[in-house]
């Protein structure tokens, strides 16, 4: 009796001072497919980050409970990087140094990424994110770095093709002083010129000001047609706001990021009348998407939007991959066999249901996703097609859909 | 967890860097510094450059410093003989007005892109793992800029420090040329942060304007009087507490997951407010002045 | 390029209205209390979260908000003012100026602790501007103008014509004095931080209804406000009025010569060549 009392104290100390070391430390150490999930959970990408980490628990539930991935449960480590490269850095650093993830995904901000990429790098694991900012595609990162997401050198093409078909002439742009904002503010004029547009206007403001009304007036002074906003949405309700109370006129067009349900509520259904969304549309017609909205809405009631099909597809991705490099789960290994699981040629295949069977009986499979058919070119980037929303009784009502293919994006 | 305890221990280092620089300009000066993180920053970001246009690292080190300094020796002749409070104030707006320039001045520093890839010098020498190597690296630097400081401390030029602290009316009335010192004592701590930036954005590889803040150079000051302002000793573990009691907070979200990390942080925040405040008062070691203020203007209306 | 000019002025106004409620109480305290008070623009941030704990989450109008929310904003801000500056055991004014920034710290944290980062606006509709020719100015922009204005001329009167504005002016050329004279000094530093905290709200609530409301509100305008206080000469409440205009109307008129981005940095560099000619500011007693 008494050994037995002390052996449970001595493991209920041992057990405590575990969790005092850090959560599941022991256990995580063994035999898992660790991933770390480095998403914003607050700051401005908030909305995302929560929708992504709903996401990868989702589908992490479904494949555990299917065996996991050549038998390895997969593991789900959270830190929120709080849509700051910062913050971003410290997690990253946790993740890596102390839970010793194999892979890395979730971050929504370009700033970010960019941030958190060479620590990825240095520690050899894959990196995927849903950043925008151009740079991502030429960032030396040894192939460890992949999106699922577009360049805002691709959706400016978007924006001037749909600015052409409504039928306006000049745009002004209204950019944040952040990657992503520069970068659409360095993209968008020449394809706005190949359609035929002029840019009269282009001001980058900073976040954090207590007043943009000069901004705003500097960049509608040539009485812009459309007005091209590239920020966040809380950014994005104060300069609009701005802008409806001087009076001035043009039609606002931006990304469903800033145009979403919380910015809509805070300038109010009336004033956002007739804004122009366009965001990235997810692969509807995809078992993965199919999937992935089923697990979405059982859980939340809600649609699975663009941003949870990346997340599906993350996870996805590196899981075919470790099961296709027979469990090993080193960096290089899942590396390898990305393309491999994701790019034709090979059997179309969206779930866990579908591929795992195939990829253990030596099947060459392709994965088209639930965000895009996620066929990765050689810099890890791919092609996702678009969904022009207009702001109908406080909604977005879907005008049309461009797929990547209809685009000149020479 | 040891890579953990090796990177915590290298981001301690490079804030008692920090803090011993603050310590030299408001321990032993009195000198009111608001600003402190805009040497950080311009350490950091020269460093970043000029590594990356193939300068080696000692020398962009180096030349950060320098930058760093001359803008102290800049700001303090404008703003030091103003007293404490617009002293403080000015300090700060300095520290946010570098900020802005490094932000927008995208030519020169990529602006809100930031300079990613910086590299890390003399990786693999010796077959060495990286981050032991940088960590090695730090301490050496701690360990230089302590001894510097504690010399600097006992040195006659510490004691003169010191007397302007507590009284400058006296020393100039011996004759000191107080400007000069403060100047002197200003460059120090500036040098020392800059240092800090060099290694802080060879550690992270990646600088961008959002990282310098004044928010760090409050952290500094709880740090600095965590440790008792005056002691060169005191900038060591009272930095080394701040950061384990901070990092330490990570933990108990793995430990107690309703807590979330931004209402965590928040908490953190206030705490160092409330600690800024308590140490400040009961501390009795701080160098402050037991003679009334030069009167401001009159309130007229 | 007038037309230009003219819509900068008028923007300029308007900011310099929302700065010079911030400027004027700090300036009363700066003067009288003889410390700068970096806390200060919080208590604008106070008003509004107040003022939108009524009007949002509770769902009163948003005038009634308003008004209880200044209220609500005293109730905490001059309790907080008088333990942190006033009965806390300090030796010198240096201590004060690190207690004020870690009351800065404490506010701004404990209200993203209930509130959180994200950009808050008060339950009010939009509106569209008035025109007139260039001018334009929705009816909030044109009651926050009146506002201003009707404070600062009613902390004038208090100044000059009352009791306790003698007392307060007292204090600020001679404290000692005051304090053997039998003036009740404690009484006014009460009122003056009342005044401050009551001027610093409803220039946060007006802020908020034209702007936006976030936790670092007050923080953020920390420079502008010292600028356009020291500026105007501490200790001189019409001083800092004026001090307000002077920053917010060069602000808006730099956009003209140098990129937009740059404008906060302009009210630093006023301070600063201010303070590097005129240290008592440009209307600041000699």
């Amino acid at each position: 009796m008494k050994l037995d009392r002390r052996q449970f104290l001595a493991t209920g100390l041992a057990g405590g001072a575990t969790a005092l070391l850090g959560g599941g430390l022991a256990r995580a150490q063994a035999e898992a497919l660790r991933i770390g999930v480095l998403t914003p959970l607050t700051g401005g990408g908030a909305v995302y980050g929560t929708t992504m980490s709903r996401t990868y628990t989702l589908l992490a539930d479904e494949i555990n409970k299917a065996g996991g991935v050549a038998g390895k449960p997969i593991q789900l480590f959270t830190e929120d990087d709080q849509t700051n490269p910062d913050a971003g850095v410290r997690g990253a650093r946790k993740l890596v140094d102390v839970n010793r993830v194999h892979a890395i995904m979730g971050t929504w901000s370009s700033a970010v990424t960019l941030a958190v990429a060479p620590i990825a790098v240095q520690a050899r694991i894959p990196q995927f994110c849903v950043s925008s900012s151009p740079v991502i595609s030429t960032f030396k990162d040894d192939d460890f770095l992949y999106r699922t997401a577009y360049s805002q050198a691709v959706i400016s093409a978007v924006y001037a093709t749909t600015a052409q078909s409504l039928g306006f002439k000049t745009a002004a742009l209204l950019i944040l002083n952040n990657p992503y904002g520069i970068g659409l503010g360095d993209s968008f004029p020449d394809r706005f010129a190949k359609v035929g547009g002029k840019i009269t206007g282009k001001v980058i403001y900073n976040p954090n000001q207590s007043s943009y009304r000069s901004e705003i007036q500097q960049a509608l002074a040539g009485k812009p047609d459309v007005i091209l906003f590239g920020g966040y949405t809380p950014d994005g309700i104060q300069v609009f706001k701005e802008w409806f109370q001087l009076g001035l006129g043009g039609t606002w067009m931006g990304p469903g990021f800033a145009f979403d349900q919380k910015f809509i509520q805070g300038i109010g259904a009336q004033a956002a009348e007739g804004i122009v969304v366009v965001e990235g549309a997810p692969n509807l017609g995809s078992t993965a998407y199919k999937n992935a909205d089923k697990l979405f809405r059982a859980a939340h009631n809600q649609d699975a939007d663009f941003f949870a099909g990346m997340a599906y597809d993350h996870l996805m991705v590196v899981s075919l991959s470790v099961l296709a490099a027979k469990g090993d789960t080193s960096g290089d290994a899942i590396k390898g066999q990305i393309r491999k699981v994701s790019n034709p040629p090979g059997k179309v295949v969206g779930t866990w249901a579908e591929a795992a069977p195939l990829i253990r009986a030596g099947e060459k499979v392709n994965y088209e996703g639930a965000s895009s058919s996620c066929d990765f070119d050689e810099n890890g980037d791919v092609q996702t097609d678009f969904g022009v929303y207009r702001i109908k009784s406080g909604k977005w009502a879907l005008d049309r859909v461009i797929k990547f293919g209809d685009l000149k994006t020479s | 967890m040891t890579e953990y305890l090796i990177a915590l221990a290298t981001i301690v280092g490079i804030q008692v860097l920090l803090t011993l620089g603050l310590n030299c300009q408001y321990g032993i000066t009195g000198l009111v510094n608001f600003g402190h993180v805009a040497f950080y920053a311009l350490g950091a970001y020269a460093s970043a450059l000029l590594t990356l246009a193939g300068v080696p690292f000692l020398v962009a080190m180096a030349v950060g410093v320098v930058v760093a300094v001359l803008a102290s020796l800049l700001l303090g002749t404008a703003t030091l003989r103003l007293g404490e409070d617009y002293f403080a104030i000015l300090t700060l707006g300095f520290s946010e007005f570098v900020r802005l320039f490094l932000l927008n001045a995208r030519e020169l520093t990529r602006g809100a892109l930031g300079i990613p890839g910086i590299p890390r010098p003399w990786r693999g020498l010796g077959g060495v793992p990286d981050h032991i190597m940088y960590l090695g690296l730090v301490l050496i630097a701690v360990g230089v800029a302590f001894a510097l400081c504690e010399v600097l401390a006992r040195s006659p030029l510490g004691r003169t420090l010191r007397a302007i602290r507590d009284d400058d009316q006296a020393a100039m009335a011996l004759g000191k040329d107080v400007l000069r010192f403060r100047l002197t004592s200003l460059g120090w701590g500036a040098g020392l942060a800059a240092v800090a930036g060099s290694l802080w954005a060879h550690y992270v590889t990646y600088v961008v304007p959002d990282q310098f803040t004044p928010e760090i150079t409050f952290y500094i000051w709880m740090a600095m009087i965590i440790g008792g302002p005056g002691s060169t000793r005191g900038a060591l573990w009272g930095t080394a507490l701040l950061v384990a009691v901070l990092e330490g907070t990570r933990f108990a979200k793995d430990v107690m997951p309703m807590i979330d990390e931004p209402r965590l942080a928040a908490l953190r925040q206030v705490a160092i407010g409330l600690g800024l405040i308590v140490m400040t008062v009961y501390v009795r070691k701080l160098g402050g002045r037991s003679r009334p203020r030069v009167a401001p203007a009159t309130v007229s209306g | 390029m007038i037309a230009e000019f003219v819509h900068l002025t008028v923007t300029g106004v308007l900011i310099a209205s929302l700065l010079a409620l911030g400027a004027v109480g700090l300036s009363l305290t700066f003067g009288v209390a003889r410390f700068a008070n970096v806390a200060h623009p919080d208590f604008m941030m106070l008003g509004a979260y107040t003022t939108f704990a009524f009007n949002n989450l509770i769902g009163v109008p948003f005038g009634w908000a308003a008004l209880a929310g200044i209220v609500a904003a005293l109730l905490v801000g001059v309790p907080v003012a008088r333990i942190a500056y006033d009965k806390l055991p300090v030796t010198g004014t240096v201590q004060l100026l690190i207690i004020s920034i870690g009351v800065s710290f404490i506010l701004r944290h404990v209200v993203l602790f209930f509130f959180g980062s994200g950009l808050l606006q008060f339950a009010v509709p939009l509106q569209r501007p008035y025109v007139w020719g260039p001018v334009r100015l929705t009816p909030y922009q044109i009651l926050t103008l009146a506002v201003a204005a009707v404070l600062v001329l009613a902390v004038h009167l208090l100044l000059s014509r009352t009791k306790l504005g003698r007392i307060l002016r007292a204090i600020a050329d001679n404290p000692v004095l005051c304090e053997i004279s039998g003036a009740d000094v404690g009484r006014a530093r009460l009122a003056m931080w009342a005044i401050a905290v009551l001027l610093a709200s409803t220039g946060g609530i007006l802020f908020g209804l034209n702007l936006v409301i976030q936790p670092n509100m007050g923080w953020d305008l920390v420079i502008p406000i010292f600028s356009a206080a020291i500026l105007g000469g501490i200790g001189n409440p019409y001083g800092a009025m004026a001090g307000a205009l002077v920053i917010g109307l060069v602000q808006e008129w730099s956009t003209l010569l140098i990129p937009s981005v740059y404008k906060e940095a302009v009210a630093f560099c006023a301070m600063a060549l201010c303070l590097m000619f005129r240290p008592r500011g440009l209307w600041g007693a000699a």
